[in-house]
């Protein structure tokens, strides 16, 4: 009568964990939010690796801000890890990346030293991309300028757009944009579709309960059978 | 093909199979089947399973999943689903709290679970003799260790119990971990004297007799060799699996190889003892081992392949977004033939 | 094989004091061991008798270390040059523990460990593994883990490791002070035969003498580290030794002043067969009528899916002293955990010393019951003994001063002790105080004479007695038949998941085949211990005479 107490306050708990699972998987709120007056406009370019490639426009006030800063107000979801004094690490964009613990390990590099992580470079004036010697949390964003992050382990082939161009490419007229009052919301434009992993995605979800279910039915069986006297 | 019983090798073989896609990544549909595959093989060869006292290392594999679950939830303030807010004064809890972290703790904490279950399973079904005499002479003293090992861990729980049942009569309170000194201290006491009965025991049976018999002492350069060896050796192998789980894969090698070379320099550069030990069973290695075998090898192959190629077959993260899990149908497919241990059993004939 | 009465082992001037100890566990030990006979070695806890044991082998002094002197000669081989691992061809050594002496996962590779040691062929390996399974009816084991076998069974797995060597010598240190009494005699059983039948010299130590006694060639009374106790055959020994270890029906012999005292039932029922006795003993005091502390209803409970007790009633009064009695199996330790509050019931309700354990946890019982586990020192974790008892005291917020309390349990000069370095009674009697210092009113004991010694058997009895007197309702679970005649107030028999017999012990030990003392198989009628019979003589005055005439005969 007593000592079933502790099992019961784990099943409660796991209860719990499923109700807020569902209240949440349902309809999660966003946050993160900003404020105050416009003045200064920069571009990302990201590069997902599997064809998908988003530009975005992303107002500030400060004259610079860093990379990994100028990221997270473009309002796309983002895993850093923080490494003590030496800065953040961007683990995952979106749904590209890696776990935490990869990331803490090799920011989500496997022993291939080709393998995909995310790189970070700045367009340089000549319209090459340029390795940030900084590292993106120290890095310098001014108005104008265009970072990219790319999910690659090689030298990123991804065109070097101006701000221009992508604001041209999104339909935004930068001069008005930057005057539009109190700090404008960042512009996001995702182009291509993911490509081999596509076949994977949610609509094989069917298939995965069939083969869970079909696992599960077989094991009943053989469960079944191993209770039968031996003959 | 039937059988009642499997030879230790196939059951290492099983359990290597099992771990490894829990090592590698977090995809839920991978963890669910893997634990549902584990738990159907436990329940089909429970007749021969004796895992009296056992059920501790479940429970406390199950509140390291509730804290891990709260910690993380506490601790990771990212992603897109946000439940809750604290103040972003507080230190280390403060900031959003999100299902992504949610999610991902219960993840880590289903991988964690089926990983002490699959290593339970395995070791309750194996025989530490038939090791014994598996392994290169030399390494037999870690063969009996992990026998002896394993006779105490009920033997362990079951006074862990008793001595916290008297302690709670008495009228202690168990709140923070010093309140923990009242059983610590009764059950080191006891499980000294139980390790100096066990090796009492061992010296009166005769155990190492034929080492020292009918060749010259051993120098103390080679016990030095052999120590060195050994820790090196499971070390290494130790350094490895934690190197795979957590994708460092180049070390991951480097220290495989090194603790591999380490135990091969021991087995065959220190001399074997007298040739006098003799064996008294034969293992018979049957069809049904070397169907659990090979479809375990033929799974970690897969796996280690698959995960090479297309990681999203494996991984799964819910950062920054929380998102469906990708399928690999083929590969779940696959996962499937771990069942094998649970075709092949047949229960032995009763006489 | 040696040819009978060839010294197999010879013992000259043997002393031995353990390491960081100031005095000798015994001293001028000198006797031999004849081959083909059975020595049975006596003596209370502490007398040395398992460390001269280990002398035979040679883990004494070669694994123990210690002062070792005079010197010990087995099979021809002196224990100071050759080690126990040598001499483990020629010495099986089966220990108390049954829990830690097994090192393989399968009794068939248990039996061939030491063969296997020993490089012994292949061939002649499997006949031997065969011989000690058949020998000792364990052959039906031969696939099982040791870590399910009972523990009478895994001591007959121990033997078989031995026997399987085809030593001179078998050396057993307490083998039965672990196991219920079924088990024991299995055990006991074996030991007899292989010493009959096989011509197998034996050296053992042990509590229950009732069993061995008869059997034995040799008896080695240690009374004290000097080496001055009593050596000889049992006829010789048992008229001069300390009663206290010796079966009820030979101490009664004793104190009827028998020249011979019987050393066994049937020798018992010979030479007593004229003794004249009242219809019945005196009365026991009646049922007590004190307050009811531990009350359980009813209750059913389910382990493993098996119905372990169903409507299981009891009611325990201040001032009793119940015995739970009945097989392996039967519920006993259940029981009392359900009293306890640590079993959880399905139906039914337990009150615990006026707490609804249904409605309450045990938490609520918390310092309220003492509680005694098997292991007395399970409970000691501070540096001095004193320290326990303060400890009690304050988590029950008890008043009572700890030395009183030491004192009465005979510990006053112990107060500054290490607990674990008590000797086995006294920290039994450490564990009573550092439990009753919470003055609780009801106790429970959970087996509380498993491994103990006669000597302290008689001083539980002594102390349990005066609890019961102070209103402490005592439980006890037992297999000890002797001591529960000796000591307790109601008797509660289990068996099929419920209680077969509740009531006095002259009710319920009477004329039960398996649940009674030596002198009721004597005597019959409710005779049950050796005062009973003494005080009934005592008020027959012709039965006097009829023992002296007797005594004349002899």
């Amino acid at each position: 009568m007593r000592q079933s107490r502790p099992e019961r306050g784990a099943l409660l708990l796991v209860a719990l964990i499923l109700i807020a699972l569902g209240i949440t998987m349902g309809g999660g709120a966003t946050a993160l939010a900003q404020d105050p007056t416009p003045v200064n406009v920069a571009g990302i370019v990201v590069d997902h690796g599997d064809g998908t490639v988003s530009h975005v426009i992303v107002p500030f006030e400060e004259a610079s801000i860093s990379g990994v800063e100028l990221l997270r107000r473009s309002g796309l979801p983002l895993l850093t890890v923080e490494f003590g004094g030496m800065g953040e690490g961007v683990c995952a964009i979106e749904a590209t990346g890696c776990d935490l613990s990869a990331c803490r390990a090799r920011l989500c590099q496997t022993g291939d030293p080709d393998s995909a992580f995310w790189q970070y470079v700045q367009r340089g004036d000549d319209g090459e991309w340029v390795p940030s010697p900084l590292g993106a949390s120290s890095s310098d964003n001014e108005d104008g300028d265009v970072d990219g992050w790319f999910w690659t382990g090689v030298a990123p082939e991804t065109p070097a757009l101006t701000l221009g161009q992508i604001a041209a490419e999104s339909g935004v007229d930068l001069e008005t944009y930057a005057a539009s009052g109190p700090l404008p919301e960042p512009v996001v434009l995702t182009t291509g579709d993911p490509a081999d992993d596509d076949a994977l995605g949610t609509g094989s979800a069917l298939g995965g309960i069939a083969v869970v279910a079909g696992i599960a039915v077989i094991g009943g069986l053989l469960i079944f059978r191993s209770r039968q006297a031996p003959t | 093909m039937g059988a009642d019983r499997l030879d230790s090798r196939a059951w290492l073989c099983w359990g290597l199979a099992a771990m490894t896609p829990l090592l590698l990544g977090r995809n839920p549909w991978v963890l669910g089947e893997v634990l549902l595959i584990v738990a159907i093989v436990r329940a089909v060869w429970r007749p021969v399973m004796s895992e009296q006292g056992m059920g501790w290392f479940l429970r406390i594999a199950a509140t390291f999943v509730v804290v891990g679950v709260i910690f993380n939830v506490l601790t990771v303030h990212s992603g897109d689903r946000v439940i809750a807010e604290l103040p972003e004064g507080w230190p280390i809890v403060g900031g959003i709290l999100t299902a992504n972290a949610l999610v991902y703790g219960v993840l880590g904490g289903i991988a964690l679970f089926t990983l002490v279950l699959t290593g339970l399973t395995i070791a309750t079904l194996v025989s530490w003799t038939d090791l014994f005499h598996v392994l290169p002479r030399r390494l037999a003293p870690i063969a009996v260790t992990g026998s002896v090992a394993w006779a105490f861990l009920p033997q362990t729980a079951v006074a862990w119990r008793e001595i916290r049942e008297a302690q709670t009569m008495r009228g202690h309170r168990f709140r923070g971990a010093r309140d923990f000194v009242p059983i610590v201290v009764p059950l080191l006491a006891g499980g000294l004297d139980r390790s100096l009965a066990m090796a009492e025991a061992l010296e009166a049976r005769g155990f190492g007799v034929s080492e020292r018999m009918g060749r010259q002492p051993r120098s103390r350069s080679l016990d030095w060799t052999f120590a060195v060896g050994v820790i090196l050796g499971l070390g290494g192998l130790a350094v490895a699996a934690y190197c795979l789980a957590v994708g460092m894969m180049f070390w991951a090698i480097l220290a495989g190889v090194i603790g591999g070379a380490a135990l091969a320099v021991i087995v065959r550069f220190t001399p074997a003892p007298g040739s006098s030990r003799t064996r008294y069973r034969l293992l018979a290695w049957r069809s049904a081992d070397s169907l659990v075998s090979v479809t375990a090898l033929l799974a970690v192959a897969v796996v280690i392949l698959r995960n090479g190629t297309s990681p999203a077959s494996l991984a799964y993260t819910t950062y920054p977004e929380l998102t469906w899990p990708s399928v690999d149908l083929p590969m779940l497919l696959v996962l499937g033939i771990l069942l094998a241990p649970a075709v092949v059993y047949r229960p032995a004939a009763t006489s | 094989m040696t040819t009978a009465n060839d010294p197999v082992a010879t013992l000259d001037s043997v002393s031995y004091r353990y390491p960081e100890s100031r005095t000798d566990a015994f001293r001028n030990e000198s006797w031999t061991v004849n081959a083909g006979s059975f020595t049975l070695v006596v003596g209370p806890s502490g007398s040395g008798k398992s460390s001269l044991l280990r002398c035979l082998n040679g883990l004494v002094p070669h694994f123990s270390g210690g002062a070792f002197g005079g010197q010990v000669v087995v099979d021809g081989r002196n224990t100071r040059t050759t080690g126990p691992r040598d001499l483990s061809a020629s010495v099986g050594f089966v220990f108390q523990d049954p829990e830690s002496q097994l090192v393989t996962d399968r009794v068939e590779d248990e039996i061939a460990f030491g063969l296997e040691q020993h490089g012994v062929e292949r061939g002649t390996m499997r006949k031997r593994v065969e011989e000690a399974l058949d020998y000792l009816g364990i052959e039906h084991l031969r696939g099982r883990r040791p870590g399910t076998l009972s523990g009478g069974e895994r001591q007959r797995v121990a033997i078989a490791s031995a026997l399987a060597m085809h030593p001179k010598l078998l050396v057993l240190d307490e083998p039965t002070s672990q196991l219920d009494p079924w088990g024991a005699e299995d055990v006991i059983g074996v030991l007899n035969r292989l010493n009959e039948d096989l011509g197998l010299t034996v050296v053992v130590t042990e509590h229950r003498l009732d069993r061995l006694l008869p059997r034995a060639d040799v008896l080695r009374v240690m009374d004290g580290p000097d080496g001055v106790g009593l050596t000889g055959a049992p006829a010789q020994v048992v008229p001069l030794m300390d009663t206290v270890p010796l079966p009820p029906v030979t101490r009664l012999g004793r104190a009827l002043g028998l020249s011979s005292p019987p050393l066994t039932v049937k020798a018992a029922r010979a030479s007593m067969s004229g003794l004249a006795l009242p219809l019945a003993p005196a009365a026991w005091p009646t049922a007590s009528t004190g307050k009811v502390v531990a009350d359980v209803n009813g209750i059913q409970v389910r382990l493993n899916n098996q119905i372990v007790l169903n409507d299981v009633s009891l009611h325990v009064r201040a001032g009793e002293l119940v015995a739970v009695m009945g097989r392996n199996g039967s519920g006993k330790t259940t029981l009392l955990r359900a009293i306890a509050g640590l079993q959880s019931v399905q139906a039914g309700s337990v009150t615990t010393v006026g707490v609804d354990l249904g409605k309450d946890g045990p938490e609520a019982l918390r310092g309220r019951v003492g509680y005694v586990p098997q292991q007395a020192s399970s409970l000691f974790f501070h540096e001095r003994l004193i320290d326990e008892l303060r400890f009690t005291a304050r988590v029950r917020g008890a008043a009572a001063d700890p030395h009183t309390v030491l004192e009465r349990f005979g510990l006053g000069r112990l107060a500054e002790s290490h607990p674990l370095d008590l000797s086995g009674g006294e920290r039994e009697r450490a564990a009573l105080a550092t439990v009753m210092i919470g003055q609780p009113r009801l106790l429970l004991l959970d087996e509380p004479t498993r491994g103990m010694d006669a000597w302290r058997k008689v001083e539980l009895a002594m102390h349990l007695t005066e609890l019961r007197r102070d209103g402490v309702a005592i439980v006890m679970v037992t297999h000890d038949v002797e001591l529960v005649a000796a000591c307790a107030s109601r008797v509660v028999l289990l068996g099929n998941a419920g209680i077969v017999a509740d009531g006095s012990p002259r009710e319920v030990l009477s004329g039960s085949l398996t649940y009674t003392t030596q002198i009721n198989k004597v005597f019959g009628g409710t005779w049950l211990t050796v005062e009973d019979v003494l005080a009934g003589v005592s008020t027959t005055p012709e039965s006097e005479a009829q023992i002296r005439s007797e005594r004349d005969a002899d």
